[in-house]
């Protein structure tokens, strides 16, 4: 009890935010003045293309690893083990701890996260036909993912960072995992998704920041962007500014005013857009 | 660790209780035979499981890169570097009351030789750390200084005079003096606290 209160007292509007982080590994940049914010309640997607940097991002938030500038907070303070309670963690690479079973991991997150819900855990491996008792290890690939995520899901908290949450995953169960993470966030609580599902992304999320080559080239609500972008034919380009990249045959540009002509464009397109233009 | 970690001591001691838990799970049939080792009496039996013990669990994880797997869940770098010398010194100390029966000596003996294996743990753990966060291989590291450590104890004494070796006061394997080892060990520790809580096992 004493965790929710000390949490609802420091739940400020932005669950994460993040200033100018940069991260270098030997003598490669990794991350480069990264910077973005998240607001509690929403569903952040982290897009962009493999190897940009989303995952070091993720690393960086959860004191995973050391960054080398920058500011990170998240419930408005510095990252300190008790914070650490409400952030439950999805990992990229689904490593698994060798000799766990669906039962030992169910031990570890309901010692370690306070507000650990075993009716929703029951529930989630009953609906999925999960073994308690098979070794986590021996689970395809989607299985872990989605174990994984019911493993997050069960822990109520606060916070959920999720790498690729819909990787490997058939489309019915997909939808499923959307649906389940638009009634966690629902609740007042914040998701933050690292994703290179540019198509699906807009099912689910509420803003999103594109990554390329570990910079942030772009953040803002999936709202606003679409308000704040046209899609144009590229000739119609000549007579236009705020041309922000090429998307197939059209081009995608950034517009002043709503009276601007052109077609409102999907997220996809705006990622595209922003992924293969040359505007930093 | 800040203020708000050491002030929740109950939260503490259940992250400390899953850590082992997990530990016990995952590694006691890998570090079995070594636990077996340290049973026998003597304080070589017990420094060469010793050794053994750290270079498979810390050392092992940090070489596959599986701390994340730690540092995902809620426990700091902090935590993980304390939780995992708890988890070697209890090792260290239930094989001690285990083979205790069978000991030769006097008890005093055999308690100078469980302190004299929580000295070489400590020292091993953090000199390891240190030369991972510098960059090494844990595990080569630990071959390294185990070379180093004994070739640097083996000559001159620890008499005043020509032959004066002080290494061999304070080093892990000699431990010519324990408390001067004790002391040295407590140093390797901490500094191997302080760069592992920055780095994190990162390469």
């Amino acid at each position: 009890m004493m965790m929710a209160d000390t949490m609802d007292e420091i739940v400020q509007k932005y669950v994460i935010s993040v200033e100018g982080l940069s991260k270098r590994f030997g003598g490669k940049q990794v991350l480069s003045n990264i910077s973005f914010t998240v607001e509690q309640g929403s569903i952040f997607a982290l897009i962009g293309p493999n190897g940009a940097g989303k995952t070091t991002t993720i690393r960086c938030i959860i004191d995973s690893i050391e960054n080398d500038g920058g500011k990170i907070e998240l419930f408005g303070q510095s990252i300190d083990p008790a914070i650490k309670r409400n952030i439950a963690v999805v990992s990229e690479d689904r490593r698994v701890f060798r000799h766990f079973t669906a039962l030992d991991y169910e031990a570890l997150w309901s010692a370690l996260y306070p507000k650990w819900d075993s009716d929703v855990f029951k529930d989630f491996l009953a609906k999925y036909n999960f073994d308690l008792k098979q070794r986590v290890e021996t689970y395809s690939i989607g299985m872990k993912t989605l174990f994984f995520v019911a493993l997050a899901v069960s822990s109520q908290a606060e916070l959920l960072i999720l790498d690729e949450p819909t990787q490997h995953l058939d489309p019915t169960i997909r939808f499923d995992i959307m649906t389940m993470l638009k009634s966690y966030a629902k609740e007042g609580r914040t998701i933050l998704i690292s994703s290179h599902e540019i198509f699906e992304i807009e099912e689910y999320a509420t803003h999103f920041a594109i990554i390329k080559q570990g910079k942030v080239i772009y953040t803002d609500s999936i709202d606003e962007a679409k308000e704040r972008h046209r899609i144009i034919s590229e000739g119609d380009l000549m007579s236009r500014e705020g041309a922000v990249g090429i998307v197939g045959n059209e081009v995608l540009i950034k517009i002043e005013s709503a009276e601007s002509g052109g077609r409102y464009p999907r997220l996809n397109e705006i990622v595209v857009g922003y992924l293969t233009g040359t505007k930093r | 660790m800040n203020k708000v970690s050491f002030g929740d001591f109950e939260y503490n001691l259940t992250a400390l209780n899953a850590y082992l838990r997990k530990e016990f799970i995952e590694k006691f049939r890998t570090l079995f035979i070594f636990f077996v080792i340290m049973l026998f009496p003597g304080l070589g039996s017990k420094i060469l499981g010793t050794f053994f013990i750290i270079v498979f669990s810390m050392g092992s994880d940090i070489r596959s890169k599986k701390l994340d797997m730690m540092t995902f869940l809620p426990f700091s770098k902090e935590m993980v570097y304390w939780y995992e010398f708890i988890f070697v010194s209890l090792l260290v100390v239930l094989s001690f009351f285990i083979g205790l029966p069978f000991v030769n000596g006097t008890l005093l003996e055999a308690f100078s030789d469980l302190l004299g294996a929580i000295v070489f743990a400590a020292a091993y753990y953090g000199l390891i750390m240190i030369f991972s966060m510098l960059g090494m291989d844990p595990i080569g590291a630990a071959f390294l200084i185990l070379i180093l450590d004994s070739i640097f104890s083996s000559f001159g004494s620890t008499q005043l005079g020509m032959s004066f070796n002080p290494y061999k006061l304070i080093s892990p394997v000699a431990q010519e003096n324990q408390l001067a080892a004790l002391i040295f060990a407590v140093i390797c520790l901490y500094i191997g606290s302080v760069m592992f809580s920055k780095r994190g096992g990162e390469k």
